[in-house]
């Protein structure tokens, strides 16, 4: 489903910090993983992780680090700093709350 | 064909990358570890020149991915976080000042108008060490010192109470107790010194992630 972008405005903040806070991962394996997740419901243009993901790292969110992977291939891994867990934990709890509410609201009229 | 298709797929994907990477901008280092990033990330996708193709496709206009990467990388930065912490501590301790003006006002004898106690020959500096320790806990993220206490009643309090049992403690090492009262109040105003500097430090937060678009 293409999504309105005022609608995603945001939600690729929520869901990189979400993810990273299980643990650290590199650009690709966050958006393999966010399709896997959402069975394939939210596909971002690619290109927008990595802006996002520099944009946390210089808000002190996220540090980087290459690692060499057991094939051979040099990875930059993306992971929360302790400040990027305080947000990531904020907005989390930010998103679900707004995500009730609107349900709520979508559900229309309470019956009986 | 088949190795011909590859290598056209390969030399699209590095005309992307040197796009990229040529409209993002920044220093020649800075420029080298955006190419080594791309080039990993296309790396994911060699299985096949289709692979590559559908990847590229996924990626976005360069162009635009490139711009995007300069506004995030954005030369402003630095002086942006720069300014964002001297407001914190610019407000903070304007804040500290206040609040020690108000606890040492004193009327003057004979009814001769108001004074300051000499307390706050003490209570200034003292609240400005607070204020750069809470804001220097902020910036750092230091977890249990960050935390609202405005909004948990039961952790103010739990401050409050430890801090006058520092206060009496200290005081009594140095031979010098006070009364519990002056005590509990010097606590009172030093972790509300605290709250408020977190507080302000976590509003200016916001008001800067606005401005660089990471909110």
């Amino acid at each position: 489903m293409d999504y309105d972008r005022e609608l995603l405005t945001g939600t690729v903040t929520v869901l990189i910090l979400s993810l990273l806070a299980e643990r650290p991962m590199y650009g690709w394996e966050i958006l393999r993983e966010a399709e896997r997740r959402s069975a394939s419901a939210f596909l971002m243009k690619e290109g927008t992780i990595y802006p996002a993901l520099h944009q946390m790292e210089r808000s002190g969110f996220l540090k980087a680090e290459w690692r060499d992977g057991e094939d051979g291939r040099s990875r930059k891994y993306y992971a929360l700093t302790a400040k990027g867990r305080r947000v990531a934990e904020s907005k989390r709890r930010q998103w679900e709350s707004l995500a009730e509410a609107v349900r709520l609201i979508l559900a229309g009229p309470a019956r009986g | 064909m088949g190795d011909e298709r590859a290598e056209q797929a390969r030399r699209d994907v590095a005309q992307a990358i040197s796009h990229i990477v040529r409209e993002a901008g920044g220093s020649r280092r800075a420029r080298e570890e955006l190419r080594r990033e791309l080039e990993s990330h296309f790396a994911e996708a060699a299985g096949s020149p289709e692979r590559l193709r559908e990847a590229l496709a996924r990626f976005g206009e360069a162009r635009e991915v490139g711009a995007a990467l300069r506004r995030a990388r954005g030369p402003r930065g630095p002086l942006l976080y720069l300014a964002k912490v001297l407001a914190s501590l610019a407000a903070s301790l304007l804040v500290a000042a206040a609040v020690q003006v108000v606890v040492n006002l004193r009327a003057a004898p004979a009814g001769d108008g108001l004074r300051l106690a000499v307390g706050i020959s003490l209570g200034l500096p003292a609240s400005a060490l607070v204020v750069a320790l809470a804001v220097l806990a902020w910036e750092l993220g230091v977890a249990p010192l960050c935390a609202r206490l405005e909004r948990h009643p039961a952790r103010l309090g739990v401050a409050i109470a430890a801090g006058l049992v520092a206060a009496l403690g200290v005081h009594s090492l140095h031979g010098a107790p006070i009364p519990p009262a002056l005590a509990l109040a010097a606590s009172a105003v030093t972790v509300g010194t605290w709250a408020c500097t977190i507080a302000i430090a976590a509003r200016l937060d916001r008001a800067y992630l606005e401005r660089l678009g990471t909110r």
